[in-house]
């Protein structure tokens, strides 16, 4: 027998697992509290087709997309710049080594209290907590991708007569450091979505996942993880494409 | 045009990383390089050769005594004296045709066309560094260096991470091209810092064994024999140059 590919076996072992939550749960669950708690993978598809009829799921997804393009857009915008600027200035990554060390163990959800002060209700609480999120993996990143251009080419490019360093040399060096930087980035703002979405959005995957509680409705929890996996997913290899495609020499 | 390469009294301290001591690498270099000469350095490891190489280079600066290239004080990097890194520095973003252009570009000047075929590298022009083996990277960091035809050629270990078969070959490029009498092309002033006491003799007009840290001139040895040389001839030679090494 050939051995199977890779991919089969993934999805195949996924495929079982949700064969066997739904062959258990209909053979084992009988109390309906419990069947109502935990809804079977054929009660979250017909809840997923419901939500995605009525436009709920799309319009949760381009909100939330919306969101998270916002927020990590800032953070690149902002975040390259300074990582390039403490990589740079080494003295001063010095100093702001404390504080980020400081910071960056501190949940994105902590700071849901105090972006409602500062921020109010509404859309920029929310983009706050993505873009702040995003912000610190992409500062981090960018000072290592920039902090890691190999003295030797610095030296060569100018040996050889180059005076644009940082054009001809600097960029091109730190480019796959930079792009890992804002794919993590990207990644990370989706990662705290549900903390952005807490409390004063109306509508996105983490309030889809949200009312799955006050609604009593744990199939919509379920959609929306769902939903927000498979976005984190597709955009992470959407953003893997790119990053191919710009740095082929790696 | 050639130019010589002198170093007067050179004296260089660096600070180490970590402890942030200061550890002399360089005691007083006095050394002369003939216009058109190749002059191969051979000492231990760690004993300050690359220093001269940077020193000479521009890319370090002497804390005592001088350095002159052409009778004018070395004072910073230029495209005279270009060094050729132990690794090669290939720019990875680069295909090897950018690589080699990379000099020519920045001064606006066209590309040699003869340097790609000379080194071996014709074929090879659309890929990236990644994909090469170690003796083609070599090959386009001496290409890359001799495209924007300095006076001075600094060569650091460049075959030295190499296999017997690619450094022999690479070797007998070099010598082919630069070294020999009538290759057509003017000879360019080469320092060769190696470990490899057979390299040295077979490229060198003279090697220059300097001692450990920190290092000072222990002896020359001047290599008269014509090229391309059979160095297996030349093992006496290569004996007092391997005992003066091991000596210090």
């Amino acid at each position: 027998m050939a051995p199977l590919s890779p991919a089969v076996t993934r999805w195949g072992l996924v495929a079982a697992l949700l064969g066997l939550w739904e062959l258990g749960g209909r053979t084992l669950v009988t109390d309906p509290r419990t069947a109502l708690f935990l809804p079977l993978p054929s009660t979250i598809a017909l809840a997923a087709a419901a939500l995605a009829r009525d436009g709920t799921l799309l319009a949760a997804i381009v909100r939330s997309a919306g969101r998270v393009a916002a927020g990590a857009g800032a953070a690149v915008l902002v975040g390259v710049p300074v990582g390039a600027v403490i990589a740079t200035w080494p003295r001063l990554g010095a100093a702001l080594d404390a504080p980020l060390r400081l910071v960056r163990p501190v949940p994105p959800v902590a700071w849901v209290p105090l972006t409602l002060l500062w921020f109010g209700v509404g859309e920029r609480q929310q983009l706050a907590i993505l873009a702040f999120a995003a912000l610190l993996v992409v500062v981090a990143g960018t000072t290592d991708a920039v902090a890691g251009v190999p003295p030797a080419l610095l030296s060569a490019a100018r040996n050889l007569g180059e005076r644009r360093l940082l054009l001809r040399v600097a960029v091109p060096a730190a480019l796959p450091g930079v792009a890992a930087a804002v794919r993590e980035g990207v990644g990370t703002a989706w990662f705290v979505l549900v903390a952005a979405e807490f409390v004063s959005a109306s509508e996105g995957l983490g309030v889809l996942i949200l009312e799955g509680r006050d609604l009593l409705e744990p199939a919509r929890t379920f959609v929306g993880m769902g939903a927000l996996a498979a976005c984190g997913a597709v955009t992470d290899l959407a953003l893997a494409a790119l990053q191919r495609r710009w740095t082929r020499w790696t | 045009m050639s130019r010589d390469v002198t170093l007067a009294g050179v004296r260089h301290a660096f600070v180490e990383a970590g402890t942030g001591r200061r550890v002399d690498a360089l005691a007083g270099i006095d050394l002369t390089i003939a216009a058109g000469e190749l002059v191969a350095v051979v000492g231990p490891s760690g004993c300050g050769k690359t220093t001269i190489l940077h020193l000479v280079a521009g890319m370090l600066t002497a804390d005592a005594g001088e350095v002159r290239c052409g009778g004018t004080p070395v004072t910073g990097i230029g495209t005279d004296r270009v060094l050729v890194f132990q690794d090669g520095a290939l720019f990875p973003w680069l295909t090897v045709l950018e690589n080699i252009t990379f000099g020519p570009r920045a001064q606006g000047r066209p590309l040699d066309p003869a340097l790609l075929d000379a080194l071996g590298l014709t074929g090879a022009e659309a890929r990236y560094p990644k994909e090469l083996s170690g003796g083609m990277r070599q090959r386009v960091a001496l290409a890359r260096a001799l495209a924007v035809d300095p006076d001075v050629l600094l060569l650091d270990e460049p075959f030295g991470a190499l296999d017997a078969l690619s450094r022999e070959q690479l070797q007998g490029v070099l010598e082919d091209a630069w070294l020999r009498e009538g290759s057509g092309r003017a000879r360019k002033t080469m320092i060769l810092v190696t470990h490899s006491v057979e390299e040295a003799v077979r490229l060198a007009d003279r090697v220059v064994v300097v001692s450990p840290r920190p290092a000072v001139v222990r002896e020359v040895f001047v290599i008269d024999a014509p090229r391309p040389r059979d160095v297996t001839a030349l093992g006496e030679v290569r004996r007092a140059i391997g005992r003066a090494v091991r000596e210090g």
